[in-house]
C-alpha cells in the first residue's frame, strides 16, 4: 500500500511525531501513526528522536511495587491457566492438522478409487430372495471386470451364464469361493451389455435350459458404458 | 531445569548487582524478544520501580498504577521482539510503551476531571523536577517560556490532552497548542545545538 505524499513533508512528519510522543493523540490516531511510522522512515526517526529528548522528563521518583506483583505477572504469563490454554490450542491445532491431512489424502486418493459398477444383477434362488450379486465394471477402455458375491458357496463347480434378448446363452465364467472376480473379454462383456438376465448353474457343459439353474436375475445397467 | 538455565539466570542476576545500564536494558529487551523468561524477571527488578513512579504520576492511583505495571509487563513479553536495538534508546522505548498504555486506559475511563483536580498546579516559573543527570535538558527547559514549560509538563508528565490542558489552564485551545509547538521547537533547537 502506498503512503500519501503529505506524510513525506517534513513539517507534517515533525507535527505527527511531536503529538505522538507527547501522547495527545486519540487511540485511533496513535495506531494510525504507528502503522505510518513503519512505512515512513522519517516519521519513525522523528518519533525516536522526540522519545529520547523527552524521556528524561518522564522520570521521577521510583516507587517500589508490591511484592506480589511479579507473581501476578508470572501467573498471567506462565500460570496453570495459560498452560491449559496452550494445551487446548495445541490440541485444536493437532485436530485441525489431522482433519486437513485426512481431507488432503481423501482428495488425492478419490480419483484412484474404482468407479461403481456399470451393470449389476441380483440372482435369486427359489427359496431365498437374494443369493448372489454380480457386478460388471469397465475400468478403462478394453478392460472390464466381473465380480460376484454370495454367502453360500457350493463345493461343486458353478457356471455363470448370460442370456441375450435373442435367447442365446454365453458362458461368462466359473465362479467359486476362490474365484470371485475375473476379467471379461470383448465377446463376454458385450454379452453382459446385451443380456436380459444372468443365471448361475452347476454345469459348464450344458446350458441352463439343459442343466437347470441355481439362481437367476435380470441384468440392470447402472450407468453409461462409455 | 538444565545447567544452561541456571547459567543464564546467574548472568542476569549478576547484571542486576552491577546497576543495569541503558546498554544492558537493550540486551535484556533483546533477550525477552527471544523468549527468555529470566530476562523479563531481571528487567522487572531493575525497571519496575521507575516505571511504577511514572504510572503513579499519570494515574494518581496506586492500585491502578500497579495494575498497569502488571499489564505492561505482560504486553512487553509479547511485544519485545518488535524492539530494534539499532534504532534508539531501549529505555525510551520501554517508558513509551508503559506511558501509552496508561494514557489509553485513562482516556477509556474518561476520568480526567477527577485527575485534573489532583494535579498540583505548577507555578508558571517553577522548574520541572528533573534528575540531576540531565543538566542539558534542564538548561534547555529553562530557556522556554513559563507557559510552554507548564503546558509541556501537563501533557508529557501528567498525560493531559490539549483540550484538558486548555480547560485546566482556562486558556484557548489554539494558545495551548502554540505554547507547546513553540516550546518543543525551542527545546529541539537548544538540545541540537
Amino acid at each position: 500500500m502506498s503512503v500519501p505524499l503529505r506524510y513525506q513533508h517534513p513539517s507534517i512528519v515533525a507535527h505527527l511525531a511531536q503529538r505522538y510522543v507527547l501522547g495527545v493523540q486519540t487511540f485511533r490516531v496513535r495506531r494510525r501513526c504507528q502503522v505510518l511510522s513503519r512505512r515512513v522512515p522519517a516519521l519513525a526517526l522523528a518519533v525516536r528522536q522526540w522519545q529520547e529528548r523527552l524521556h528524561p522528563l518522564a522520570e521521577g521518583s521510583a516507587v517500589q511495587p508490591a511484592a506480589a506483583l511479579w507473581s501476578g505477572i508470572e501467573q498471567r504469563l506462565w500460570g496453570p491457566s495459560q498452560q491449559a490454554q496452550l494445551r487446548l490450542w495445541r490440541s485444536l491445532f493437532a485436530l485441525a492438522a489431522s482433519l486437513l491431512l485426512t481431507v488432503t489424502v481423501w482428495l488425492w486418493q478419490s480419483p484412484a478409487l474404482p468407479p461403481g459398477p456399470h451393470y449389476i444383477a441380483a440372482l435369486n434362488g427359489s427359496t431365498e430372495p437374494v443369493q448372489w450379486v454380480v457386478n460388471v465394471t469397465r475400468l478403462k477402455p478394453g478392460v472390464v471386470r466381473l465380480g460376484i458375491e454370495g454367502e453360500h458357496w457350493a463345493e461343486q463347480p458353478m457356471a455363470l451364464w448370460a442370456q441375450g434378448r435373442d435367447g442365446n446363452w454365453r458362458l461368462l465364467g466359473k465362479p467359486s469361493s476362490r474365484n470371485r472376480e475375473w476379467p471379461l473379454d470383448k465377446a463376454r462383456w458385450l454379452a453382459v451389455a446385451e443380456a436380459e438376465r444372468l443365471v448361475l448353474t452347476t454345469s459348464v457343459e450344458q446350458t441352463p435350459e439343459q442343466s437347470g439353474w441355481l439362481s437367476e436375475g435380470p441384468c440392470l445397467q447402472l450407468r453409461e458404458w462409455l | 531445569m538444565d545447567a544452561s538455565f541456571f547459567g543464564v539466570r546467574a548472568f542476569f542476576i549478576k547484571m542486576a548487582d552491577k546497576n543495569v545500564s541503558g546498554a544492558n536494558i537493550t540486551e535484556l529487551l533483546v533477550a525477552i524478544g527471544r523468549g527468555e523468561k529470566v530476562a523479563l524477571e531481571q528487567l522487572y527488578r531493575v525497571q519496575a520501580p521507575a516505571l511504577l513512579g511514572v504510572l503513579l504520576r499519570l494515574t494518581q492511583n496506586r492500585a491502578q498504577a500497579e495494575d498497569l505495571l502488571q499489564e505492561g509487563f505482560v504486553r512487553l513479553w509479547h511485544k519485545a521482539e518488535l524492539f530494534d536495538p539499532g534504532q534508539g534508546s531501549a529505555e525510551a522505548w520501554l517508558f513509551s510503551l508503559f506511558r501509552h498504555l496508561a494514557l489509553d486506559q485513562l482516556r477509556q475511563q474518561g476520568r480526567r476531571r477527577a485527575l485534573l483536580q489532583q494535579v498540583i498546579e505548577p507555578e508558571p516559573e517553577e522548574e520541572m523536577a528533573l534528575p540531576s543527570q540531565h543538566p542539558r535538558l534542564q538548561h534547555c527547559l529553562a530557556q522556554l517560556s513559563g507557559e510552554s514549560r507548564q503546558a509541556l509538563e501537563l501533557c508529557y508528565r501528567h498525560g493531559l490532552t490539549h483540550e484538558e490542558v486548555s480547560s485546566h489552564l482556562r486558556t484557548p485551545l489554539g494558545t495551548v497548542k502554540s505554547w507547546l509547538r513553540r516550546g518543543l521547537e525551542r527545546l529541539k533547537t537548544c538540545l541540537c545545538r
